[in-house]
């Protein structure tokens, strides 16, 4: 498999997992939380960190392994006026 | 079961003992903020001498800014008062599930880089400065388009700047007294005005930097701040989940707004809306590449939802504990059809409200003078109250008038505090002005009380962050707005043949007249009628959501130019106008219309359009709703853009 066949098949998955994430936090995931508390925490903050830790993972992966291909351009890039 | 009683935190109580000296800062945030404000204005000095004649760059830096700076100015453009006044507001007043708007962050992280690095290729290659010029470039129009960017820019800027200056004034009012508003209000808008005038895009970019740095330390320290005025994080977390109500602790959160559709929907669409507003397009285009952008978007996603979800967002948090809420739940004694007044409900009660019910239960009666009047009773009670029997208490409120008509509104008290049929009125602590001052009164109070003068100056160092946050993005904002207005307005239907200097001179004029009408309506705001009836003009965040909904008509746009190129210019123009009338009709600012011109018809209408949102969420959403729709069923019946066009973005975009 192609190195540009890896990185888009990751970032089909960080996509998914990204949404994943979003409904699960702040969408309609939120409504599986039960009770007020997690370990001493609020049990909804608790939940937030979960979700915040997952998103902010995808990000970090998304930007080491698959946002490459724009690395060259810079400001030597051809450029007319409107 | 809920308790009358009105506890007071030990901290508080310590505050008490400390007397005037606990919440007097000295003269610390006078020097602090004064030496703020000179070096903003030397930066603006610096970026006036740096500058080079021209429009791109007064208006984009010369698209040569590089990652730390462009990261910067994203960032604090996209964080500003409501970062550090609105969220703690909401999350004292909501309670924690408002923390969770801390989510939308790391999309707003993504967005820098999936649209921005786009937006940038394509500005960089056609040499657009505005948003304006790229869509109507792209489609083809010679004004529609440009009009309606213009006038989705406007309506999204203005509510920002007016909530920037706003927190200039509420800081002003929470440090040195109620009479400090006005002039706190002023200074700020003055300031940031005159900074931008001088130097433009560079000014702007360069105090972004210092105060995106300001505001990162602001909102990390003031959450670290909790810990140590709570003695630990396992203190604190013990304070929140033991004394604050259930409702401060669960969804839908304290007044049962946000449910998850209206958390979703924020968290989706503020954030990506927040994105493609002119003043975040703008900055994209004035990046010097797309690494820039790329290394934007990582320390924008993990840098700042830290600082939200683990910063500033426990300050509100602490003020629930430390300030509890005061909740009052109320009920109509009922006039039936066919009864009198007086079958509606006693003159007076029978018997006097016991003592220890006193200062929490309130009669008042129907008044015989006013046709239709009805009498209401009222149920107040602390935020941390656990111990009181509601039956009971209903029971002995009961006894006070054999009227039947208040037996029944009394009977029904219980039923809206304790079942959740009716969510309570809710108002801040009487030791807190306003929600949005909640971090201002923790911090003033708490601090120097804990650390003595490196406590006062600790304080006031944060203090500072926030004028750095409501200054940056007011900053932005309003040089944005000068281009958008230049550009697409004076250039296109007023002056075309202007030269490029008097073009910044009449950007210039706009931003002086755009604060001088934004600082108008922050004066006018603070009337006691006005903010009563639309708590958004009064606090930070709602405002700040209300305007996301206008950018975030722009989105379908964005999307099918840098993206997809299957829209045309019709069906955009169209989508974009209905959109941005969809979102005026069902938002706040048509019932202020309504109001003020006292046109029944309209009246009408507001109640009507209210009647049509048949779920709770964002704004954003009832304009997109129709304006998606619309362009797509357009665009399929209207001339598609030059082919030539089209292709020659394919280009740019596939490299």
């Amino acid at each position: 498999m192609s190195q540009h066949a890896e990185r888009s098949k990751l970032g089909t998955i960080l996509t998914i997992v990204f949404i994943v994430a979003l409904l699960m936090g702040p969408g309609p995931g939120v409504m599986l939380v039960r009770g007020t508390t997690f370990l001493g925490f609020p049990a909804i903050y608790a939940w937030g960190l979960l979700w915040y830790a997952v998103e902010v993972a995808v990000v970090v992966i998304a930007f080491c392994c698959v946002w490459t291909d724009d690395d060259a351009e810079g400001a030597d890039t051809d450029s007319v006026s409107a | 079961m809920h308790s009358f009683s009105f506890l007071r935190h030990p901290l508080l109580a310590a505050e008490d003992t400390l007397g005037e000296s606990v919440s007097d800062l000295g003269s610390t945030p006078y020097y602090v903020m004064v030496g703020y404000l000179v070096l903003l204005l030397v930066l603006g000095l610096f970026g006036w001498l740096k500058s080079k004649s021209g429009e791109e760059d007064y208006y984009l830096a010369g698209r040569s800014q590089g990652w730390m700076v462009s990261s910067l100015t994203i960032m604090a453009t996209f964080f500003s008062s409501f970062a550090l006044l609105g969220a703690p507001g909401l999350v004292y007043r909501e309670g924690v599930v408002f923390a969770l708007f801390s989510l939308n962050v790391p999309v707003a992280g993504l967005s820098v880089y999936l649209l921005g690095a786009r937006i940038w290729k394509l500005g960089r290659k056609f040499g657009y400065v505005t948003p304006g010029d790229m869509v109507a470039d792209y489609y083809g129009s010679k004004s529609s388009l440009r009009l309606l960017v213009a006038v989705a820019a406007v309506l999204y800027a203005i509510p920002y700047v007016v909530m920037q200056i706003q927190a200039g004034g509420l800081l002003s009012q929470d440090l040195f007294g109620e009479e400090y508003f006005d002039r706190g209000a002023i200074i700020l808008a003055g300031i940031t005005t005159l900074y931008i005038m001088i130097g433009g895009m560079r000014s702007v970019a360069w105090t972004d930097l210092i105060q995106g740095l300001l505001l990162i330390a602001g909102m990390l320290v003031s959450g670290f701040a909790m810990f140590l005025v709570f003695d630990g994080p396992g203190n604190f977390a013990e304070a929140i989940t033991t004394e604050l109500p259930e409702s401060s602790l669960t969804v839908p959160g304290t007044t049962g707004l946000w449910t998850w559709p209206m958390l979703f929907t924020v968290c989706l669409l503020g954030s990506v809306g927040s994105m493609v507003q002119p003043a975040q397009w703008m900055r994209f285009y004035s990046a010097k590449d797309t690494k820039t952008l790329k290394r934007g978007a990582l320390v924008f996603a993990a840098v700042l939802t830290t600082c939200f979800i683990l910063g500033v967002m426990l300050i509100g948090l602490a003020g629930q504990v430390l300030y509890p809420l005061e909740y009052s739940a109320q009920e109509t004694v009922a006039q039936k059809d066919g009864e009198t007044l007086v079958d509606a409900g006693p003159q007076k009660l029978d018997q006097p409200v016991p003592e220890e019910f006193q200062e929490h239960f309130k009669f008042v009666p129907a008044d015989p003078a006013k046709p239709g009047s009805t009498g209401q009773v009222t149920w107040k009670w602390s935020g941390k109250s656990k111990e009181f029997d509601a039956e009971s208490t209903v029971t002995r409120l009961s006894a006070l008038s054999d009227n039947a008509a208040y037996k029944a509104a009394v009977g029904k008290l219980p039923e809206s505090i304790t079942e959740g049929k009716r969510r309570p009125g809710v108002a801040p602590n009487p030791n807190v002005s306003e929600f949005d001052a909640i971090l201002v009164t923790v911090l003033k109070k708490q601090l120097p009380a804990r650390l003595g003068s490196f406590g006062a100056l600790f304080a006031s160092l944060i203090f500072v962050a926030i004028m750095a946050a409501s200054m940056s993005t007011a900053d932005s904002n309003l040089h944005a707005m000068s281009a958008v207005l230049t550009r697409d307005i004076y250039d296109q239907f007023i002056d075309k043949n202007a030269s490029e200097n008097r073009r910044v001179w009449v950007g210039r004029i706009v931003i002086m007249l755009a604060t001088a009408l934004a600082l108008a309506a922050v004066i006018y705001g603070r009337n006691p009628e006005i903010t009563a009836k639309y708590d958004f003009m009064k606090m930070i965040a709602k405002m700040g959501l209300m305007a996301i909904a206008f950018s975030a008509q722009l989105l379908p746009i964005a999307i099918d130019i840098l993206f997809l190129r299957k829209g045309t210019g019709k069906g955009a123009a169209v989508g974009l106008a209905i959109g941005l009338l969809a979102t005026f009709l069902m938002g706040p600012l048509f019932g202020i219309l309504a109001d003020a011109t006292q046109i029944s018809v309209l009246q009408d209408l507001v109640k009507t359009f209210g009647g049509l949102k048949f779920a709770n969420m964002h704004g954003s959403v009832w304009g997109l709703v129709l304006n998606v729709p619309v362009f797509v069923l357009v665009s399929l019946v209207t001339a598609k853009p030059d082919p030539e066009k089209v292709r020659q973005y394919e280009e740019v975009l596939s490299r």
